[in-house]
């Protein structure tokens, strides 16, 4: 798994997330993110097209960050969820609970 | 209850046992996925049994046996003839029923929803038949999946 970023605008951070998000490599999430917010950046957009998998591992380490960021009045936003992996969020109910965009210019116009 | 096949042998019995170590995932894995190759699995189904497995097994690892001592980890996969894949993962770690976790409460807004116990609820959303024994001192977890999910 890779997570990227791609531009800072606004206040607001785009990141690419690339490969899959499991037990092994969910970690790096958490560890980009946390790096993040110590440098004050508190509002977050991630590209998901290339992420291709995600199990419980990934989902706890995106709500964990969603706490945080939520606790700072930022925002985690996520865009262009893979089908396989829109399936994981919506039987787990995330989808309700992390804003999810079609893609990058629908979440930058919020 | 497994469900009978008929007078043709299993397509691919098989098994792999390694130390319950994070480190393993990948080769359990891979293993898996090797074998489902050989059904008519769609790519999408496939990855389901990813991610159940993963599921099942890092609940093991992590909770198995003590960290500092690491037990065994079983994996027996069979294809039967109905079709169907069967999995059976072992452990002799502590009796632990993952099948009992109550599932987590999905309407809780963002900062009241808990963190763990999505794990377990995903395999029971995403297999076809899940069962737990405790069987010779080993926790036995069968899975069951056949190649569409009924939603």
């Amino acid at each position: 798994m890779e997570i990227k970023e791609l531009k800072r605008e606004n206040d607001l951070l785009t990141a690419t997330l690339n490969g899959r998000m499991d037990a092994i490599t969910a970690a790096e999430f958490t560890n980009q993110l946390e790096s993040w917010l110590a440098e004050s950046q508190k509002s977050f957009t991630i590209d998901c097209s290339q992420l291709d998998y995600i199990s419980s591992a990934g989902l706890r380490a995106i709500l964990i960050i969603a706490k945080k960021v939520r606790l700072l009045d930022g925002k985690l936003q996520l865009a262009a969820l893979q089908e396989s992996v829109q399936t994981v969020f919506e039987i787990s109910g995330f989808d309700k609970i992390i804003p999810i965009f079609a893609n990058l210019d629908d979440a930058a116009a919020q | 209850m497994l469900p009978l096949s008929n007078n043709r042998e299993p397509i691919a019995p098989n098994r792999l046992e390694l130390p319950a170590k994070l480190e393993n995932l990948p080769h359990f894995m891979a293993f898996v996925c090797e074998q489902a190759r050989q059904f008519d699995f769609t790519d999408k189904r496939t990855l389901e049994i990813e991610l159940v497995l993963e599921e099942a097994l890092v609940n093991v690892i992590e909770y198995a046996y003590p960290t500092a001592q690491p037990g065994r980890l079983i994996l027996h996969l069979e294809g039967k003839a109905d079709g169907k894949l069967h999995l059976e993962i072992r452990d002799r770690g502590i009796s632990f029923n993952p099948l009992e976790r109550a599932a987590p409460d999905l309407e809780t807004e963002l900062m009241e929803r808990p963190v763990g116990g999505l794990g377990i609820f995903l395999m029971k959303e995403l297999t076809d038949g899940l069962s737990w024994h405790r069987e010779n001192d080993e926790n036995c977890l069968s899975i069951i999946f056949e190649p569409r999910h009924a939603d």
